[in-house]
């Protein structure tokens, strides 16, 4: 596969605490990680987005870095909504939770969910992009 | 002890209750019969003119059981009493009725009146005066005397005499069976009736129990999550800006907040493991020893100084193996994280290496968790399970990491044993029993 670069073209955040989401898109940033970079403070405000361009694959994010805890909807709940969204979300999209917990029951649970592809504790660094860079393509390749 | 004591008084005072209550309940109704005996007693009286016995037997007869009743109220001895003037009226109806054959039912009667009051005993008093009576009367009668009153029979033979008292004494014998069986069937109905309670007073127990526990929990997990979310948020803020900068100083102070940050969070995080570790309860779930070890290295290697230590492992498991994931987890990451924290800077090559291996007949887990850092003297190795014990002031840990690791391994049945020479390393030794179900 020929390497791209940035390796990504859109790249989502979903966080309720704006120094992570801010955090999230210096590092996307700095590390030249991604063309594009969407925030979300609420999960609903996402669900939305991703339904309203549905029919756009280029508009649709290859990566969502999802928190756990949040008002309102909370990651979990969003992967329930998300998982109902057609094929859009299986082809372009890699959902990698990113989250202060480090409670085995929300691991577990995201690991038997089959549209989470990685978990990740905060906070985000370069190293850990790297990681989810590999899953990725590992994912990629696989289909 | 005390509460088992305090148990059987509260079942003993049930018993009491329950024995108060047949008493009064059976001296109600030994108010009606005891007032129609005498009732009868003068009615008797019409047929032979027999009134001076009617009322000089059966006057002191009928007072003098109230009186032993309101005399000794607390003793049992008016029911005795009792026994014997329901047998004396026997002989005063037999009497009066010039010895008519069916007045011996007053004899059956009087035992079955007996049986409310749940005593067997009682049948004693009356067996013994329908005995005395019969024998007496018969033989006054039949020995020719005048005005003695027994049978209406010409002539009694010894044969059914003996019949007549057998099966007297059959009724007074089965009357007293049923008093015994009333009451040990009551007694163990009440008996029955306390266990059930105390059952449904642990269930509720049990059920608050649980409920606060659930709760407990749901607490720890919002303040470890409330806790560490902006330590978290600061972390990677720290870590951006150190890459960031240019400045020398401002990197070294990004280091300096750095580890104060990261001493916070293993603070809380610590003290999280405490509180699950006593709280929760032991769960029991296949291990997979090498994705263990492989995970808690792997979270480690990000930890200050991790990527300068060589972690190695060498899982070798032949047998499934089962046991508490997450405190398995707690115990590794503690022992490695201490084993990369005390390493030897004066080696070049730190090292840490974590084997685990399950020696045939499978029922205990071995890890070992070595490492060549700056060791332990043999003084302080008894101290380091202590809480908040720190070797030195420049132990960066919170002072709980060894003592969760105890503690856990207590909860599990597990052991640790420690090897340190200082200088040379440490090297930690567990054993923790399979729990497999078979």
């Amino acid at each position: 596969m020929m390497e791209k670069y940035p390796p990504f073209d859109l790249v989502m955040v979903i966080d309720d605490n704006p120094i992570d989401r801010y955090l999230c898109s210096a590092v996307v940033k700095k590390s030249q990680w991604a063309t594009s970079f969407l925030e979300f403070d609420m999960a609903t405000k996402a669900l939305e987005y991703l339904k309203e361009h549905a029919d756009q694959p280029e508009l649709i994010p290859q990566i969502i870095f999802l928190d756990i805890n949040m008002p309102g909807m909370n990651g979990f709940q969003f992967l329930e909504e998300a998982a109902k969204l057609p094929i859009v979300i299986e082809r372009t999209c890699c959902i990698v939770m990113l989250t202060s917990s480090f409670n085995h029951e929300d691991r577990d649970r995201s690991a038997n969910n089959p549209i989470v592809k990685d978990f990740l504790n905060k906070p985000l660094n370069q190293a850990k992009l790297h990681e989810v860079e590999l899953v990725f393509k590992k994912q990629f390749s696989i289909n | 002890m005390e509460l088992a004591l305090a148990e059987t008084a509260i079942q003993s005072q049930h018993v009491n209750d329950f024995g108060n209550q047949i008493k009064n309940k059976s001296d109600k109704l030994v108010n009606y019969f005891i007032l129609s005996y005498f009732l009868i007693g003068l009615f008797f009286a019409t047929f032979y003119d027999t009134w001076s016995i009617a009322l000089y037997v059966g006057l002191p007869l009928i007072s003098s059981y109230y009186v032993s009743k309101m005399a000794l109220p607390n003793s049992n001895f008016y029911q005795y009493l009792l026994s014997v003037v329901l047998g004396l009226f026997m002989a005063q109806f037999i009497f009066q009725l010039h010895g008519m054959f069916e007045m011996h039912f007053f004899a059956f009667v009087g035992a079955a009146v007996l049986i409310t009051y749940q005593n067997w005993k009682l049948q004693i008093p009356i067996a013994i005066v329908v005995g005395v009576h019969h024998a007496l009367f018969a033989y006054l009668q039949f020995s020719g005397i005048k005005s003695v009153y027994f049978t209406q029979l010409p002539y009694m033979d010894i044969f059914t005499f003996v019949v007549h008292f057998i099966l007297a004494c059959s009724i007074f014998f089965l009357c007293g069976l049923w008093a015994y069986d009333f009451k040990k069937y009551s007694e163990r109905h009440i008996d029955q009736t306390f266990e059930l309670g105390k059952l449904q007073q642990n269930e509720e127990q049990n059920k608050k129990l649980r409920k606060t526990n659930e709760e407990l929990d749901k607490f720890a997990y919002s303040v470890s999550h409330d806790l560490r979310a902006p330590l978290l948020s600061m972390q990677g803020l720290i870590e951006f800006t150190e890459m960031e900068t240019e400045e020398e100083l401002t990197k070294v102070h990004m280091v300096m907040l750095k580890e104060s940050v990261s001493k916070l969070d293993r603070f809380v995080s610590d003290i999280l493991d405490y509180s699950r570790n006593s709280r929760l309860k032991v769960r029991s779930e296949p291990i997979d020893f090498k994705k263990l070890v492989q995970s808690s290295i792997e979270q480690l290697a990000y930890m200050n100084g991790g990527k300068f230590v060589d972690i190695s492992m060498d899982v070798e498991c032949g047998c499934s193996f089962f046991s508490d994931q997450h405190r398995l987890m707690v115990v590794l990451n503690n022992l490695i994280s201490n084993a990369i924290r005390y390493k030897n800077n004066a080696d070049p090559n730190p090292k840490v290496k974590v084997s685990v291996s399950i020696p045939q007949p499978c029922d205990n887990a071995l890890i070992v968790v070595e490492d060549n850092g700056i060791g332990i003297s043999s003084e302080n190795q008894a101290k380091i399970f202590d809480m908040f014990y720190r070797v030195s002031e420049q132990s960066a840990g919170s002072g709980l990491g060894l003592y969760i690791v105890k503690e856990t391994l207590d909860v599990l049945n597990g052991s640790i044993q420690i090897d340190s020479v200082i200088g040379r390393g440490t090297k930690f030794i567990l054993t923790i029993p399979n729990n497999n179900a078979e």
